[in-house]
């Protein structure tokens, strides 16, 4: 989601709103002796807190079920996201900026942690899509990363087979009759040790998730590492060399798209479950205020 | 060149070969000139019948020139003196043996089966029994099986060409010619097709002529047989019991010999089934004698966007979500009719009918492999004939065969068949009896040509089975408006309209027609006015759709500079799924909305070709094109009048749209079916699933047609997702005025 200047509109209500409660909330507490939640005006803006607190949650309900016509989820989201911001300095207008015992102060923090949450999630929700865009080309669906990678495996493999036979033109596939008056070398070093770079670096990089410390993940290395190859065998071997290339820097990619995806996402691991917490403490202390 | 060489054919010139003289007329080949003298030249690509093309090069001969000649192309002349057997001669040919024979598996095929090779026989005969050179390093193609009748061993082939020959200049069905180039060049089959799946009738020809065991008789490989021998219920049957058979009257009896198992005669119990609808195949049955019923057995479901309201919660839920009707009053009726492959249409409401003796069902499963439409089931004890592709395209050859098809259909199907089609379902019945007589019944073979565009309009015409391709000239491209099935009809526009054609129509496959001329054609708008109303009305919506096609089209000519575009065939769409990536969350909300609007399936993927920030997602495109629509066996993928293609509830669950989808945007599922009760409970055995437990289903996007906005659209958090007409959203990204390339486009047309 980019916040972009389609939420102008909501911005300004926000603002608005938080300019209009400013100009309740000050003449009432330079008047008031002890400001806070139980006063007629500080039961009005706990109303209000409260009251956004329920509707920003609604957003779960809402996505839960897509496909009723109650709105449009962009709407929601979008009022999710500004309204449920205003409910921070709702709840600091209600508390009078105080937070007098164990509950509310449990409460203050609460709300604090799920604004500050949403305000990253939302930062992260504008600036991540357009990173995973840019940084990963190869970019699949994310549950399918496993399947890919494992395709990816597969397919170096073969590729590497192909390095050794392109050597041997004569007796490979695609042999032609030019090539079998050919004196070609066997190049049994270089075979060797382009076997064991595949089998102790390529293999296990794109066996495992993520894989950071293998040297393959860094991009510099692995590129000369493969321009040395490429200096060393024929031309005929580039171009499977070079497939070889291509793979690790689609897991390259694939590892780059998890990270990115998760910290897309992982952010409400923080964000949903203080935001229940948030609403139950809250009504507790709304049904406990106002009975007692 | 002598003086005498210029001589008509009507003068006589006498040469010398091999101390022989020998008169001949002016303009005969020395190969022809030796074979009236007595003397045999050895060749391998030249054949008596055919023209001949000197590739072989073992006939060159010593004609007193400088270099040999080859002697089945080089015409003699007056005085030549012609050595045939000479010392270079004999060398020359002697090495042209070894390397075919390098090349060749001896002993080959026909070899071992015959002894017969003329590549090993004549070599043999030379003193050629090895070779000095290496056997071939380049991998050849694997022997091809998939011809029901000829075996093919491209090992053995010396690209003699005689195939070719005998396929194009004696039995003119032009589907062998040279495919490759240099050292890895081959015989192919149409457009490199397997030979079993090309448009080869298997006559033999190419069989008859091949010199080496490149193409061989499965028949005389112990092959070729459409079932194995003791076979419960299949019955071999010799040709002269087939040429007993009034329908076989007037069959060669050679080429029944030829294809021995090509067809079969097989006895079916009451109530067994004889093929189910959805499963391939690749045969045609008639009945010889006995009465079955055909019928769809399927239900007949949509998988469409949940509609029902069952119970207090859903009912409160479904009045949340109301559904924003539009009726689409250019909306065609649901058909009365579901067109099968059979003589007989099946009733919507109730879709079974009879077939009985003298009925071929079958037929475009078996020429064009499309899968079967419905569901044939014994309904007396039947005998029937089983038969491939090559015999029944003899058959439909055959006069009397097909006279009979003819009446058949003139009698039992026509009429049904025109009460089908919207425009005549208020046709009297004695009309009918008129046009029964009247009426053509011609056939095409594929890619043929029906109309052209711009020609004198002198007919109207029916599809009675197969599917043509209506489309009309743009530029210097053709735009496709439509895909006709079954039961579709094409031709009233240009007789309606100043007698000249509007479109092309072309036989993608085997199509046959019902041609009404023009003037009974006439004669019925005359009688029945509205049937003219109704053809008028349809003429008029066709051309609005051409024009909103035309319209579109302009508007993304080859002038805009969208190459990237054009590459993805993205032009080809009405309507994309796109998702900004810069914005989408990759949270799936779209998906996950997706199927909860359609039992549980999506109709989308989020992935998918790429254009700019742009994803298009997997995702129905509506193309202009629509592919998907060839070959459905009971025509339920169609296009509505707002151009979105939908799959009908008659749907069989075949596949053949989700293969023929060259984008992945059809899916076959399985859904869950709770055996509503249905008239077919009568001819379904406890045995038949279709009618509780599983069915089969394609599915593809429908725009959520019965709804304001799709799904995904409207579950999209993001706003991220958006359906958009390719062309004008394409346009607007690349900065593109849209105006002024319709504008440019429009004055250069």
């Amino acid at each position: 989601m980019r916040i972009d200047s389609t939420h102008k509109p909501w911005m300004i209500v926000t603002l608005a709103a938080i300019a209009l409660g400013a100009l309740v909330y000050v003449p009432y507490a330079l008047r008031t002796p002890v400001p806070g939640g139980g006063t007629g005006i500080g039961l009005m803006f706990g109303s209000v807190a409260l009251g956004l607190m329920l509707f920003a949650a609604l957003l779960s309900l809402r996505k839960r079920f897509p496909i009723w016509r109650i709105g449009r989820t962009k709407i929601w989201m979008r009022a999710h996201l500004w309204l449920g911001f205003l409910a921070l300095p709702m709840v600091l207008f209600h508390s009078a900026f105080h937070a007098r015992g164990v509950l509310t102060a449990v409460l203050m923090w609460l709300t604090i942690i799920v604004v500050v949450s949403g305000i990253a999630g939302a930062w992260m929700q504008h600036t991540l899509p357009t990173k995973i865009f840019r940084e990963v080309p190869f970019e699949t669906i994310y549950d399918q990363i496993p399947v890919i990678r494992k395709q990816l495996a597969a397919e170096a493999a073969v590729r590497a087979v192909d390095v050794t036979q392109r050597l041997a033109p004569a007796t490979g596939p695609g042999a032609t009759v030019v090539d079998t008056l050919l004196d070609i070398p066997t190049m049994e070093v270089e075979t060797t040790g382009f076997d064991k770079f595949f089998a102790e670096a390529v293999t296990p990089y794109l066996a495992q998730e993520g894989a950071r410390k293998n040297e393959l993940g860094n991009r510099e290395w692995a590129r000369e590492q493969f321009d040395n190859f490429r200096r060393e065998f024929p031309q005929p071997a580039w171009e499977p060399i070079s497939a070889i290339e291509e793979i690790c820097e689609e897991k390259r990619q694939l590892d780059q798209q998890a990270r990115l995806h998760r910290l897309l996402h992982g952010w409400l691991l923080v964000h949903l479950p203080f935001s229940a917490a948030l609403i139950l403490l809250a009504v507790i202390h709304a049904i406990g205020a106002l009975s007692y | 060149m002598s003086e005498h060489a210029a001589g008509t054919h009507d003068e006589l010139m006498t040469l010398t070969v091999d101390g022989v003289e020998v008169t001949v007329p002016h303009g005969t080949t020395v190969f022809d000139a030796a074979r009236i003298a007595g003397i045999t030249i050895p060749t391998l690509c030249h054949q008596q019948n055919q023209a001949p093309v000197a590739v072989c090069r073992i006939c060159v001969v010593d004609v007193g020139e400088r270099a040999l000649q080859a002697a089945c192309i080089f015409k003699g002349e007056p005085g030549m003196v012609v050595k045939t057997d000479t010392e270079p001669i004999v060398q020359s040919r002697k090495t042209l043996y070894e390397l075919m024979l390098s090349d060749h598996p001896s002993p080959c095929l026909r070899q071992q089966q015959s002894g017969d090779c003329e590549l090993e026989t004549q070599a043999a005969a030379a003193g050629v029994t090895s070779t000095r050179f290496a056997k071939r390093a380049v991998p050849v193609l694997a022997a091809d099986d998939t011809s029901p009748s000829i075996h093919v061993d491209f090992s053995a082939c010396i690209l003699c060409d005689r195939c070719i020959r005998g396929c194009s200049e004696i039995r003119h069905n032009y589907v062998i010619a040279r495919q490759g180039k240099g050292y890895f060049t081959t015989i192919g089959f149409d457009d490199n097709q397997p030979m079993g799946n090309s448009s080869c009738v298997s006559c033999g020809e190419c069989m008859v002529s091949c010199p080496t065991g490149a193409l061989t008789n499965k028949r005389v490989l112990g092959e070729g047989r459409l079932y194995p021998e003791d076979t419960p219920n299949v019955y071999n049957v010799e040709t002269e019991e087939l040429l007993a058979l009034p329908v076989f009257k007037g069959v060669s009896g050679t080429f029944l010999e030829l294809n021995t198992g090509s067809v079969v005669k097989r006895t079916f119990r009451a109530g067994e089934t004889i093929v189910r609808e959805g499963d391939n195949g690749s045969t045609a049955f008639y009945i010889l004698d006995g009465e079955a019923d055909v019928f769809i057995g399927t239900p007949r479901e949509h998988v469409a966007t949940q509609q029902a309201a069952h119970g207090l919660f859903t009912k409160m839920r479904s009045m949340l979500a109301p559904k924003s009707r539009q009726p689409r009053e250019e909306e065609r009726a649901t058909p009365t009719h579901i067109r099968i492959d059979a003589p007989v249409d099946l009733p919507y409401d109730n879709p079974i009918a009879q077939l009985h003796a003298g009925d071929l069902f079958g037929e475009m499963t078996c020429m064009s492999f499309y899968p079967r439409s419905a569901t044939v089931r014994a309904r007396t004890d039947c005998v029937m004939l089983e038969m491939l592709r090559n015999v029944l395209d003899v058959m439909q050859k055959n006069k009397t065969f097909r006279a009979q098809l003819e009446a058949n259909y003139r009698g039992r199907a026509l009429g049904t068949h025109l009460r089908s089609v919207p425009i005549f379902a208020t046709v009297s019945e004695d009309f009918v009896d008129l046009l029964r007589d009247r009426v053509e019944l011609v056939r095409y073979a594929p890619g043929q040509v029906i109309c052209t565009e711009g020609e004198a309009a002198d007919a109207f015409y029916l599809v009675r089975i197969g599917f043509v391709k209506v489309s009309q000239r743009r530029g210097d491209e053709d735009l496709v408006l439509a895909y006709l099935p079954r039961g579709g009809y094409f031709g009233e526009m240009g007789l309606l309209q100043g007698g000249v054609r509007t479109a092309t129509c072309v036989a993608l496959d085997h199509v046959e027609v019902v041609r009404i001329l023009a003037p009974d054609f006439h004669e019925m708008l005359a009688r029945f006015p509205e049937v003219r109303a109704h053809i008028e009305h349809t003429a008029e919506q066709r051309a609005r759709e051409n024009l909103l096609h035309q319209r579109s089209a302009g508007a993304h000519s080859e002038n805009l500079p969208l190459g990237q575009f054009l590459e993805q065939g993205l032009m080809d769409a009405q309507s994309l799924l796109v998702l900004d990536l810069e914005k989408c969350t990759r949270c799936d909300q779209c998906v996950k909305a997706c199927a909860d609007a359609h039992d549980g399936v999506t109709r989308l993927l989020r992935d998918g070709v790429r254009f700019e920030n742009y994803l298009v997602a997997t995702s129905c495109r509506q193309c202009r094109d629509p592919r998907c629509m060839i070959g459905c066996p009971v025509g339920s993928i169609r296009r509505r009048n707002s151009l979105e293609v939908i799959i009908e509830d008659w749907c069989v669950g075949c596949g053949l749209c989700a293969s023929n989808c060259p984008y992945g945007n059809i899916t076959v599922h399985e859904f869950d079916h709770d055996g509503n009760a249905s008239a077919l409970q009568s001819v379904q055995t406890d045995k038949d699933s279709s009618n509780s437990g599983k069915v089969r289903k394609a599915t593809s996007c429908d725009l959520c047609h019965d709804l304001a906005e799709p799904s995904c659209v409207y579950a999209c958090p993001h706003d991220a997702a958006h359906r958009v007409k390719p062309n004008e959203f394409f346009a607007q990204v690349l900065g593109v005025d849209l105006d002024q390339e319709a504008a440019f486009v429009g004055k250069n047309r």
